[in-house]
């Protein structure tokens, strides 16, 4: 059952890709955790970024011990489609593609699509706002 | 159509790469949207341009007159380029591109929305 703070995201959504002050959250297979929280403003703008899989970790803070320093290359979100791409520091490819559906209904919601790490895998992920 | 198809090849800020101007523009010449962005696999934006008939938005006196503008989501791969700007915290257009290309043609068409302005059907040259 869709929550009403979701449902509001989703509708917000709707008329346009301004999440103001939101996250996404994501989760899927081997512990698969995306922590994404979103400028306010127009527009789909990352403020950073944290992505656990596979015992891994991928993230914007500096200095993590035994994680991957990535920054936000690339975000877009259009129609039903939310589009995330991560590079590295230097601007050297894409390290990162978080790529979604949303569908959302008074009565049912859903965002879900891929998370691809070229090298580490893909898998299939779900995510709601919060 | 009178679409203004030039290079500049700069170094940006951070880091360093060469970066080049894609326009769009309709056939009646009425509007014009231009980015420049840098030669990544993804779209990196160091300046922006909007014109729709005499009214101009500019990221800085540097690229043109105009109202300020900025990004407010920009992405694109190999098949497609989005783009939304803003200007004081609203939206002030939606560019939705496809490339295609067959042989030796490569194309590049879509719309650029304007809201309260109108739509336009847009082709775009470069880099």
């Amino acid at each position: 059952m869709m929550k009403p703070l979701l449902f509001a995201a989703l509708i917000s959504l709707a008329a346009g890709p301004a999440i103001a002050g939101e996250g996404l959250f994501c989760e899927g297979p081997h512990d698969l955790a995306i922590q994404l929280p979103l400028a306010a403003g127009p527009g789909l703008s990352p403020l950073s970024a944290e992505i656990k899989v596979v015992g891994k970790v991928w993230t914007t803070a500096e200095g993590v011990a035994g994680a991957t320093q990535i920054t936000p290359a690339q975000a877009v979100g259009v129609d039903d489609r939310l589009y995330f791409d991560f590079t590295n520091p230097n601007y050297e490819g894409i390290l990162v593609k978080v790529r979604l559906f949303r569908s959302g209904t008074e009565d049912n919601a859903a965002i879900g699509g891929t998370l691809t790490i070229p090298g580490a895998g893909t898998w299939a992920i779900s995510c709601q706002f919060g | 159509m009178r679409l203004m198809i030039f290079a500049v090849s700069l170094l940006a800020a951070t880091p360093a790469v060469a970066t080049e101007w894609i326009y769009c523009g309709d056939s009646a010449d009425k509007v014009s949207i231009g980015v420049l962005a840098g030669s990544f696999e993804f779209l990196n934006i160091s300046a922006q341009t909007l014109r729709v008939g005499t009214e101009q938005w500019s990221s800085g006196e540097t690229y043109g007159p105009g109202k300020p503008l900025g990004i407010a989501q920009a992405y694109e791969d190999a098949g497609q380029l989005l783009l939304d700007l803003s200007s004081d915290g609203e939206t002030v257009a939606e560019l939705r591109v496809y490339m295609a290309d067959e042989g030796e043609n490569y194309v590049q068409g879509g719309v650029l929305r304007v809201p309260g302005r109108g739509a336009w059907v847009v082709s775009c040259e470069g880099p």
